[in-house]
């Protein structure tokens, strides 16, 4: 059994290599508790990782610790992914850690090596989630990935927003939780078991009206945490607050994991039921695309603006979830929209931590004229806000029209079009920043506001990547779709 | 003669110019941009004697992408069109546009990139990403050098082509997944597609929504009445040059969209809808005219004018009948030659008065003769009087539908005697502007044409007279594709 222990754990090095890198860390406070190492640990831990699982490729899929995880195609892929984005929020942080313009960041600085530590901690949990077999492991990957971000939500303790911002999505979390487990227990009722093969295979004779309710709850608690409209409310204030690379961070690694685990369960144990949740999960995809490109038309805080476009984005992943039917669907649409929807979040939270000073809320007015004093900069905002709302050439149409393509083929032809409007809309506010920033002959804030000393070379190599990736995904997609499509084994 | 590489570099060389002037510096940006431009023209011009060219290669194999270009006359002479008026354009803004110059002159060959890119894709979703990508060019041109109500303008004309994309996305994408599933491969080329729903022609039905959502996009882009509401305000705001390339080459592009994507591929849905789309161009034709005619503001003016020449092409073209789709597409060049012209002479005057009210201006046939005589030819030209281009080209729309079998030649009657509306309200202009008392002792400052002005209204008139005394060189290639398309189309239908 030890030895089935230690082979176990060889294939999910990559997975447990996150916490194995939290608990170094961790040690490292005891005896040598310096911000300094522990950040350059972490992200020589970080990249030896995404090397190791990106070289170590599991082909075939197998079922560790006792089968209550396997490790495959897609977990592989789905935790390469957080892998990447966490080494990205952390290069981001850096320099804003050495912004010696700000109190609140010089504050925080001592407590860096915690903010590693958590970021580390819930990447675990996203790795868990990414493999979990069972409802048991699933929960606690979910516990696991939202309480590290709990933390990093709070991270400028000295903040009232940020405290703020950690203190509404621990109760919010915690509500969600709690319909989650609800929703499994019903599901352990109804079919005796927490393993999703065992559940398929009771599901496959007939869904009791007992199991029917605890996927209702299950699907509800998904909608939290993909902050799917009407279950968003929190989402606003958390992102606002957070401090703003933490918010690249919770809008793509929470999508990341929670799609990783529904795509296992929708397509697992939930397939004989797809006729009773497919209307209820369409509803909440087309609703949140609408409502949240709506509501960001009305937003004054940049950060805010974002986090309503993180929701109508959520609402496409859903719908690409909804065209990933191993039967006759295809899972590279999704696989596609996340890792490019990943890119350019990264990338214009990035830009924003650089540019943003904590001691004002980020308005979009302050952007006004941003193009005439930081034109290359500005440039390449732009690029990414061209990109998150679909105009092609740039990669984010083509992730949205592989959608679209999916949705048409599988015949959701009114689902698609809804989403069609949904985007319409969105172009106006993502437009108006551009407006702001290129056409406006005033000088707003952001343009005054001093930037830290530091060159920001790490900052710079996460915006010139994802950049890179925003500009050319559109015309030469063999850049990233080899990638998932080896990743996902779809090849 | 020439082999694929010259569409590559058809397509290539505006992407190229582009970053050059962006990173050009200083004086030089002006010369280097229009140097640039001045290639481009001629190499587009080598091409005249192509018949037909097709490149394709293999995009991304995976997923079953390739792209492809093709070239005949129906792009051919629109790309000789946005090569000619772009030259002049950015000629013409040399001492006019000081601000941020090298931004200006690298969005505009932008512009000529997606737009030449547009025209030669072979394939509908490469069609579509240009078609996409040329909104943002233009957005920033009106946005950042326009006049005070730029940003409203700018938006509208950006939300409105937009949103009338994104549905044509739809359509497109139905019509390439429903291949998939017919033939088990994926393409999205124009041509294997056409060949496809030649063979098994579409149920009714599903041809008639797919064709809808074409036409809201393509009609929106022309624009046809009612969804022709951003263009003013877009002229309006834009500056000279943004509006000559706007009017010139922009518009064609919906046009060219049905004539080459819509029609062809859904023939049926196209008859089937001929006589509400000949209903909105009659309307647009004469309420195009009679709103021009109410305008104080000779920006306005021209922009509704537009409107009307429009709704003449789409009227041609929706008869579906050869002569009548020669003669549409001729209209097309003639407007763009014609149009583009008349945006610049206000250009001209504004440059100098900064008022684009008509009633600033009389009596400057005395002050300004030789900007009198081309105002009046390039309005004669845009009325269609005999012997310059514009005739030419209603001629063969109203012959061409008197064959229509989709449609009533009750129509053309109709719209042809609003052309005598277009005649008042170009006239007027003329007339109030040229003629009359001079009331404005300003006016006696303006200056005539020096060297620059004739650099550019020298080929301008010259086209009109040679397209209107000899229209063969452009018609002979046209009528030979027209055919070319027309045999595909049902019998019954042409």
């Amino acid at each position: 059994m030890f030895e089935q222990l230690m082979q176990d754990s060889l294939l999910a090095l990559p997975i447990l290599g996150w916490a194995g890198l939290g608990i170094l860390l961790v040690c490292l406070q005891i005896f040598c508790p310096r911000p300094k190492i522990s950040l350059i640990a972490s992200v020589i831990g970080l990249v030896a990782l995404i090397s190791y699982s990106t070289v170590n490729f599991v082909s075939v899929p197998t079922a560790i610790f006792f089968g209550t995880a396997v490790i495959d195609a897609n977990a592989q892929f789905f935790n390469l992914l957080g892998l990447i984005i966490a080494l990205f929020t952390v290069l981001t942080m850096i320099p804003g850690m050495n912004n010696e313009h700000s109190k609140v960041f010089r504050l925080s600085y001592e407590q860096f090596p915690e903010f590693l530590i958590c970021l580390l901690f819930s990447g675990f949990g996203l790795g868990v989630l990414a493999s979990a077999i069972d409802l048991t492991s699933l929960f606690l990957g979910l516990e696991t990935l939202s309480i590290g971000i709990y933390c990093l939500c709070g991270f400028y303790r000295t903040e009232i927003r940020s405290t703020e911002s950690a203190f509404k999505y621990l109760m919010i979390g915690a509500f969600s939780t709690a319909i989650f487990l609800y929703g499994i227990a019903f599901i352990y009722g109804a079919s005796g078991a927490t393993h999703y093969s065992v559940i398929l295979e009771t599901f496959k004779t007939g869904v009791s009206p007992l199991a029917s309710l605890g996927i209702l709850f299950l699907l509800a608690g998904f909608a939290f945490k993909l902050a799917f409209v009407p279950f968003h409310l929190y989402t606003a204030d958390v992102y606002e607050g957070a401090p703003t690379p933490v918010t690249g961070f919770m809008a793509t690694i929470v999508k990341v994991g929670v799609i990783a685990a529904a795509l296992r369960i929708f397509w697992g144990f939930l397939q004989p039921a797809f006729h009773f949740w497919e209307p209820f999960w369409v509803a909440l995809c087309l609703v949140s695309i609408l409502v949240g490109n709506i509501a960001a038309l009305q937003q004054r805080s940049i950060k805010k603006l974002l986090a309503f476009s993180s929701i109508s984005h959520g609402g496409f992943l859903g719908l690409g979830l909804l065209v990933a039917n191993p039967e006759g669907g295809n899972l590279f649409p999704l696989a596609a929209y996340i890792t490019i929807y990943s890119a350019m979040s990264l990338g214009v939270f990035a830009l924003i931590s650089h540019l943003e000073n904590r001691e004002h809320i980020f308005s979009v007015e302050d952007l006004r004229g941003l193009g005439n004093k930081k034109f290359f900069l500005s440039l390449i905002f732009a690029l990414f806000v061209l990109g998150l709302a679909g105009i092609p050439p740039f990669a984010g149409f083509m992730i949205k029209f592989w959608i679209l393509q999916a949705l048409v083929q599988q015949n959701y032809m009114t689902v698609a079009l809804i989403a069609v409007v949904g985007s319409i809309i969105g172009a106006a506010y993502y437009l108006r920043i551009l407006m702001l920033m290129f056409m406006s002959t005033e000088e707003g804030a952001a343009a005054q506001w001093p930037l830290s000393k530091d060159r920001a070379l790490s900052l710079r190599f996460v915006v010139a990547v994802t950049a890179l990736i925003t500009l050319l995904g559109g015309i030469r997609p063999s850049l990233y779709a080899d990638w998932i499509l080896h990743a996902l084994a779809l090849k | 003669m020439l082999n694929e590489n010259y569409l590559l570099v058809l397509v290539l060389f505006p992407f190229i110019a582009t970053l050059i002037v962006a990173f050009t510096r200083g004086n030089a940006v002006s010369w280097v941009s229009i140097s640039l431009a001045a290639i481009y023209f001629v190499i587009a011009l080598l091409g005249f004697s192509v018949k037909e060219l097709h490149y394709t290669a293999v995009w991304y194999a995976p997923l079953g992408l390739s792209y492809g270009f093709y070239l005949d006359a129906y792009s051919y002479f629109l790309i000789l069109l946005s090569a000619f008026l772009t030259l002049i354009s950015l000629y013409y803004s040399r001492g006019v546009i000081h601000e941020k110059l090298a931004a200006y002159h690298a969005l505009f060959h932008a512009l000529q990139a997606t737009v030449v890119a547009c025209l030669l894709c072979d394939d509908l979703v490469f069609f579509y990403v240009f078609w996409e990508a040329m909104l943002i060019p233009m957005y920033f041109i009106i946005g950042i050098w326009g006049g005070p109500r730029r940003i409203y303008a700018t938006m509208k004309f950006f939300l409105f082509t937009f949103a009338g994309s994104l549905l044509m996305l739809i359509g497109l994408i139905a019509t390439y997944v429903m291949y998939y599933k017919g033939t088990g491969q994926w393409s999205s080329s124009f041509h294997s597609l056409l060949e496809y729903y030649q063979a098994h022609p579409l149920s009714v039905e599903t041809q008639r929504w797919i064709f809808l959502s074409f036409i809201i996009s393509f009609a929106i882009k022309v624009p046809l009445f009612p969804f022709h509401t951003w263009l003013p305000d877009a002229h309006v705001e834009a500056p000279t040059a943004g509006s000559v390339i706007l009017a010139g080459v922009l518009l064609k592009m919906g046009t060219y969209g049905l004539m080459r994507f819509a029609v062809p591929l859904f023939p049926e849905a196209a008859a089937h809808y001929a006589m509400p789309l000949c209903l909105l161009s009659v309307i647009g034709i004469i309420l195009g005219a009679l709103v021009a005619w109410r305008q104080t503001d000779i920006k306005k003016l021209i922009a509704y004018s537009s409107v009307s020449h429009l709704g003449f092409v789409t009227l041609g073209i929706f008869m579906m009948t050869e002569i009548g789709w020669n003669g549409a597409y001729l209209q097309m060049i003639n407007h763009g030659i014609s149009t583009g012209a008349l945006f610049l002479l206000v250009g001209f005057l504004y440059d100098q008065r900064h008022t684009r009210d008509i009633s600033a201006y009389g009596g400057l046939a005395k002050i300004l003769p030789a900007y009198s005589v081309v105002l009046a030819i390039i309005a004669f030209s845009s009325v269609a009087l005999p012997g310059t281009n514009g005739f030419i080209g209603e001629l063969l729309i109203v012959i061409g539908s008197f064959q229509s079998k989709v449609a009533s030649w009750g129509w053309v009657v109709a719209a042809s005697t609003a052309a005598v509306l277009g005649a008042i309200y170009m006239l007027h202009l003329v007339q109030k502007i040229c003629y009359g008392k001079n009331q404005d002792p300003q006016n006696e400052q303006l200056y005539d044409f020096r060297f620059r002005e004739w650099v550019i209204y020298i080929p301008l008139v010259a086209l009109v007279f040679i397209i209107g005394f000899y229209p063969e060189w452009l018609l002979g290639p046209v009528r030979e594709k027209t055919m070319q398309i027309f045999s595909t189309i049902p019998q019954h239908l042409r």
